[in-house]
């Protein structure tokens, strides 16, 4: 299937559709259950995908109220792997005949990029006579803003993402397009490694300016030493909107470029990457992790705003 | 007549300022930094010019200079398309109102088209006589030695949202058009232009019911005429059609960023050279990264097409055929082509894309990588 | 303060028509252009990409069309084959997702190799015959049946237009096809061999050869061509970053004679390292470079090399600051004046040096002379100095009128302690270490050619952010003070932006070893050894990678040596299978800064040696560098 249609909806549109499956995220984050509490959801097929690392207090409090149905599926998984999403997928769309849409809502707030990527990748590889059209409703609960913790400074690992990145002839010269997030050191690495030229993307003051200048203060010296034209401030509550700065970027790039996404920041733009990377050719998005492990756990307190994007499947 | 006639199509600007919510929907804004100049369209418009060039003898503008009748953006929108028809060193701006050119949701009837009748001396005319029948009569015609130009205000009767519903031409403005263009000279290279496309024009999955209703029999007239070309904005959507024997040319828009998406578009301008009533339109589209450009690949709007081609298709790929035969080597490039058939320039978007097809298929001839390309494209004789 | 050390300037970015335009002949370029194989070692950003891209016809064109340039005729085409990190690690990300079938990998990575070195090719062949604007039936004629050939040898699908651009597209739909085929590998999991394409088993040389032959053939009755002698240059990029199979088929391609009218010009990091089988005469590369094959070292490394780097960083730096200014005649000296150690000394406003003597006679102990600056410097210290006063008693040298004896000890002795002396007498006091920030040790045209130690990289971001501080409309000299600053701030950022670096750590038994703590352990050793340490003539400034470094410190400092921290300083081998074992190194000068060391070179002391010593002293924790005057 391909992507034929992304578009965003308002949240409050969700409770008035019939959604055939849905997945969660449940980790430490309050904001994991927002989202669950608020629709009420009661599904045959909700699929709840439960980190198995971290188990505080939080996580068995919102384990717990996912229990609460006995219709969820509650899937203790890996956050590295995405074979859980898969199989689910699998097993649900292989049992359907001729249905004409599928609706399928994933809250990917509390996701790794591994999980919420994972639904894309699966998509782009299915076809089915029976199923025309899948919607899948990409969810995100924003939280309101806590002090970040101070990101590791070595034991970087980049590394293309399964399934958003091709083999392509370097006969171009590599553009790098950074999400700027709080791991000032992946980004600069990133850009070092690559020796590419670098486009920043950074969220602007129209929703939290808090969250804006501790990120532009992280990333001080980046963004020094990109060219200030190379640089976009993005709406992050107008998903549409970023997604067109964004793709207008990629299109008049790849008359010249080979691009690599790196999304360091918000899950909204990493969706809206890994969106683009299916859609055009040549757009490789790429994960940069940190081997050491920050200690701290930060809990995510969800400030009542939802942001969803539809993305529509076809054959 | 040998002369060419070389006329700029810019179109939608819809400039306002930047920080109100609907600044986000366009790339001109009231206030910009001239650096970086690729960020900046004008600035980015003036550096192209700079490095090639490019010129016309007027400059066109379908309307739509501002956004929801925005009046700083309606000022700085005008003096903008000023700015480019000082680049272009054009004679002459002719515009037409757009339907955010007009206060129409004001519901003040006596008030709805009172920013843009006290624009500037010369909108959206350069003569005070031509204004006065613009405004009187909802049409102008401009006639000069090289060519006629009529144009009509699809939006003089938007006084409120209920009468902005309606795009239409009535058929006592038609018959005074015909009058008028019996007393002028046919061989006079006759453009119209209006803000509204004067037939339906579909994109994507967005209804369409603001075509010019009878603009159908307006454009019978005008082939009764002999005019030979139809500039539209409106639709950001751009496009080349013929009907009624006319080429349509939809012009997208120049700055907008609503629609784009929809119809996998983006902002553009054009010029178009006439030579002897057929018409050769170069396009170039806006990028943050790489300003203005001629996009080097073939996907949406071709950045070099044609019009007034008016014979077959499969007559021009005989024709073609029978060239490339004469061809010791069966190869070439299209400027040679050109001077031999020149129509192959003077087709539109969907007959370049017949004529590829039938070269290829009956003819097993290529022309690489697409007429687009230009004079640099080469023609070949496939290789099995 | 803006320090784009690695985003301005790289040739990478640039299109040839930028490259041709701002280029500089210098000494490396002359050595490249000779028609023999080449191997030129670099680190970033020392203008390999540069080099190479200026041995296409296309760029040699853009050159010569500019009659103020030096006309430059190639004896050989010069095809260049780009290869960058992207790339790398897509081929990294193939073999994890393969695994389980390597056979498959290699022949896809061969594939996707054979198929960029082809529409290389293919596009040296458009630089070649696209821009003439030719319309004669002629040049139509034999670009035709090349075409066809090329079809034919590279294996291309029919039916397909006879035509460069036909061709491009066709090999880039290969690529499509071949992702293509690897999802439906990884859906299926079988691999049906035989059933590949023909494609999947060319061999690039061969294909190469006959695409070379073909032009020839077509092309040698052609006026155009009428003074080539149709040879032709393979010009690859960044070997290190090329599949392990191709570098080792490249290396051995040196050695080899089998098709004259195809060189090879490679360019790799400082050290090519090459762990598998090569051919026994291939590993004694050096030994032959006097008959087919240069080994060009774009890097400084003695006398000669710097000389030569001077050289091409003046007409460099003029071109820039021309640029920057907009005028045509700007002197280098005027803006950034010439290194003067009395600058350095009146900086330290307790230095009270009363009724200096100036001798004005070229006699070869005028500066040493009783009254001089010097001698009042060498008094000073040794004052305040216990262990330089004991050096010079031990040495026959009276502390209280230190003039040298004759010029023999002048040469051995005093000019060679002269630059340890200026350094100690800034940070020691009363025989305890003494703080100092920003002492204005970096400055002068010479020292700002010399702290970028042969990169024109580091030496246009350094200029352009020293240009940053003047005026544009009153050209004035830069104050010692402003320029130190700027380089100590540029300094330390480039440690900064090394140990971002993704490869720059690893880990061993739960702790992270990173390339920014090995150097600055490093760094701080050498400056014990200079200002802290007892006072000898001969400071420790570089290390050997000895037997006791373990493999992966031994990788760290591999790509040390690739971005430019290190600096091999006794490039014996090129090819080597040791790698950076046994090889001499130091600090790269634009680090020295951050360690307020000279900009000299000095004795080497195994690397093992002087990481055990660091870790004893602990003076790594508590030292900052940057302190205040106590």
């Amino acid at each position: 299937m391909i992507i034929t249609n992304t578009t965003q909806i308002e949240s409050e549109k969700l409770l008035n559709l019939k959604f055939n499956l849905s997945f969660y995220g449940c980790g430490y984050e309050k904001r994991s259950a927002y989202l669950y509490k608020l629709l009420n959801v009661n599904l045959l097929n909700n699929f709840v995908l439960a980190f198995g690392a971290n188990q505080d207090k939080n996580f068995i409090e919102n384990l717990n109220l996912f229990k609460e149905n006995p219709n969820n599926n509650i899937i203790i998984s890996d956050g590295e792997k995405d074979i859980d999403i898969y199989n689910s997928l699998n097993d649900f769309l292989k049992e359907q005949k001729s249905k004409e849409e599928i609706n399928i809502l994933i809250d990917y707030s509390s996701m790794t990029k591994i999980w919420m990527s994972a639904f894309l990748k699966y998509l782009v590889s299915f076809n089915s006579e029976n199923i025309s059209r899948v919607n899948l409703y990409y969810s995100y609960s924003h939280s309101k803003f806590s002090i970040p913790t101070q990101a590791s400074k070595h034991g970087i690992s980049v590394m293309p993402m399964d399934g958003f990145c091709k083999l392509s002839l370097p006969d171009k010269p590599t553009a790098l397009i950074i999400g700027l997030g709080y791991d000032k050191n992946m980004a600069t690495g990133l850009s070092q490694y690559l020796d590419a030229e670098s486009y920043i993307f950074h969220t602007d003051n129209s929703y939290s300016n808090k969250y804006r200048t501790s990120v532009l203060d992280e990333n001080v010296d980046l963004l020094r030493e990109v060219k200030e034209e190379n640089i976009y401030e993005f709406p992050i509550l107008d998903i549409n909107y970023t997604q067109s700065i964004l793709h207008s970027l990629l299109t008049d790039l790849l008359q010249t470029n080979r691009i690599v996404l790196a999304p360091c920041g918000p899950k909204i733009f990493t969706l809206l990457c890994l969106v683009e990377s299916l859609i055009l050719d040549n757009v490789d998005v790429w994960r940069i992790s940190s081997s050491v492990s920050t200690e701290k756990i930060i809990d995510k307190l969800p400030d009542g705003k939802i942001s969803v994007l539809k993305i529509t499947f076809e054959n | 007549m040998g002369e060419i006639l070389k006329i700029a199509v810019i179109s939608d600007l819809h400039c306002t300022q930047r920080d109100i919510p609907r600044g986000k929907f366009t790339n001109l804004h009231t206030t910009m930094p001239s650096k970086p100049s690729n960020r900046n369209p004008i600035e980015a418009f003036r550096k192209l010019l700079e490095n090639e060039t490019i010129e016309a003898d007027i400059l066109l503008c379908p309307g739509d200079i501002t956004d929801q009748i925005n009046e700083q953006g309606f000022h700085t929108g005008w003096s903008y398309l000023e700015e480019m028809g000082k680049y272009l060193k054009v004679k002459n701006i002719y515009a037409t109102l757009g339907n955010h050119d007009v206060a129409s949701r004001l519901e003040k009837p006596n008030e709805a088209f009172k920013i843009a009748q006290s624009l500037k001396y010369n909108f959206p005319l350069p003569e005070s006589e031509q204004q006065i029948k613009f405004w009187g009569e909802n049409f102008t015609l401009i006639e000069t030695d090289e060519f006629r130009l009529l144009i009509y205000n699809t939006v003089h009767d938007h006084y409120n949202s209920e009468t902005s519903k309606k795009i239409n031409i009535d058929l006592a403005t038609i018959e005074k058009i015909d009058d008028l263009l019996k007393k002028t000279k046919p061989e006079k290279f006759g453009i119209a232009m209006t803000h509204h496309h004067p037939i339906n024009h579909c994109n994507s999955n967005l209804s369409d019911s603001d075509f010019i209703d009878k603009g159908d029999n307006l454009l019978k007239v005008l082939n009764r005429h002999s005019f030979k070309l139809f500039i539209h904005g409106h639709k950001h959507e751009p496009m080349l059609r013929v009907s009624n024997g006319i080429p349509i040319l939809s012009s997208g828009s120049f700055s907008c960023l609503e629609n784009l998406k929809e119809t996998e578009s983006e902002n553009l301008f054009h010029i178009i050279e006439i030579h002897e009533k057929k018409g050769i339109i170069k396009s170039w589209e806006y990028g943050p990264v790489n300003g203005w450009h001629q996009k080097q690949s073939n996907t949406s709007f071709p950045n070099l097409t044609g019009f007034g081609f008016f014979g077959t298709v499969e007559k021009l790929a005989s024709e073609i055929n029978s060239w490339l035969s004469k061809k010791a080597s069966s190869s070439g490039n299209l400027k040679m082509l050109c001077k031999d058939i020149p129509d192959i320039y003077h087709i539109n978007p969907e007959e370049q894309k017949k004529l590829e097809k039938i070269l290829k298929t009956e003819y097993s001839i290529e022309i690489t990588p697409g007429i687009f390309f230009g004079d640099r494209a080469t023609i070949n004789t496939i290789y099995e | 303060m803006d320090t784009n050390l690695y985003h301005s300037f790289n040739a990478r970015n640039l299109s040839l028509f930028e490259v041709a335009n701002s280029f500089i002949i210098n000494s490396q370029y002359r050595d490249l252009i000779s028609l023999n194989h080449s191997l030129l070692l670099g680190p970033r950003g020392c203008g390999k990409t540069t080099l190479l891209k200026m041995l296409t016809p296309q760029a040699i064109n853009l050159w010569n069309e500019n009659l103020n340039n030096e006309k430059i005729i190639l004896p050989f085409y010069g095809v260049y084959i780009p290869t960058d990190n992207q790339w790398k690690k897509q081929f990294n990300q193939l073999e994890k997702t393969l695994s389980f079938s390597p056979d498959f990998t290699m022949l896809i990575s061969k594939v996707i190799v054979n198929t960029n070195i082809i529409k290389s090719i293919v596009s040296t062949f458009y630089q070649l015959l696209e821009n003439s604007e030719r319309e004669d039936d002629f040049y139509f004629k034999y670009k035709k049946e090349l075409c066809i050939d090329l079809i034919e040898i590279f294996k291309l699908d029919k039916p397909i237009s006879p035509d460069l651009l036909a061709i491009e597209l066709s090999l880039r739909n290969r690529i499509s096809n071949v992702n293509e085929l690897i999802n439906k590998t990884l859906i299926t999991k079988t691999i049906n061999f035989g059933e590949l394409p023909d494609y999947f088993y060319s061999e690039f040389f061969d294909i190469s050869s006959n695409a070379f032959h073909s032009f020839k053939r077509h092309f040698s009755k052609d006026l155009f061509f009428k003074q080539s002698n149709f040879r032709w240059a393979l010009c690859f990029d960044e070997l290190e970053l090329a599949p392990e199979w191709l570098q080792e088929s490249l290396i051995n391609q040196l050695r080899s004679r089998n098709d004259q009218t195809i060189l090879f010009k490679l360019t790799s990091t400082p050290i090519v390292q090459i762990e598998k089988n090569l051919d026994e005469n291939t590993t004694n590369l050096e030994a032959s470079t006097l008959n087919d094959y240069g080994v060009i070292r774009a890097w400084t490394y003695d006398q000669s090399g710097f000389a030569k780097w001077n050289e091409f960083a003046d007409k460099f730096a003029f071109e820039r600051i021309k640029n920057f200014f907009d005028k045509s005649q700007i002197d280098t000296e005027k803006l950034f004046g010439k290194y003067d150690i009395d600058k350095v000394i009146k900086s330290d406003k307790s230095l009270n040096f009363n009724d200096l003597i100036d001798f004005e006679d070229n006699q070869w102990d005028a500066k040493y002379r009783k009254g001089t600056l010097m001698w009042n410097l060498i008094k000073h210290l040794a004052i305040h100095d216990k262990s330089f006063r004991g050096y010079l008693s031990l040495n026959n040298i009276s502390y209280h009128n230190p003039i040298p004896r004759d010029e023999n000890q002048m040469g051995k002795i005093f000019r060679k302690m002269k630059p340890i002396i200026i350094y100690r007498s800034q940070f020691i006091r009363n025989n305890k270490k003494r703080g100092r920030k920003n002492v204005p040790f970096y400055f002068g045209v010479n020292n700002i050619y010399e702290v970028c130690d042969g990169n024109p990289r580091f030496l246009s971001g350094l200029i352009d952010q020293l240009l940053k501080t003047t005026q544009l409309k009153n050209i004035e000299e830069i104050t010692p003070e402003k320029q130190s600053e700027v380089i100590y701030r540029i300094s330390e950022r480039y440690l900064e932006i090394i140990s971002s670096h993704p490869d720059a750590s690893y880990e061993n038994r739960g702790k992270i070893n990173n390339l920014e703590k090995l150097i600055k352990e490093i760094g701080m050793f050498f400056y014990d050894s200079l200002i802290t340490n007892d006072f000898t003539i001969n400071p420790i400034g570089s290390f050997i990678v000895d037997n006791g470094i373990d493999k992966n410190l031994a990788n760290l400092i591999n790509l040390g040596v690739r971005l430019g921290a290190f600096v091999y300083i006794d490039p014996k081998e090129a090819i080597s299978e040791n790698g950076v074992y046994e090889k001499a190194f130091r600090l790269s000068y634009l680090m020295h800064p951050y360690f307020k060391l000279p900009l000299r070179e000095y004795n080497s002391r195994n690397l093992s040696y002087i990481l055990r010593v660091i870790k004893k002293s602990n003076v790594f924790d508590d030292f900052n560098l940057f302190s205040e005057e106590q």
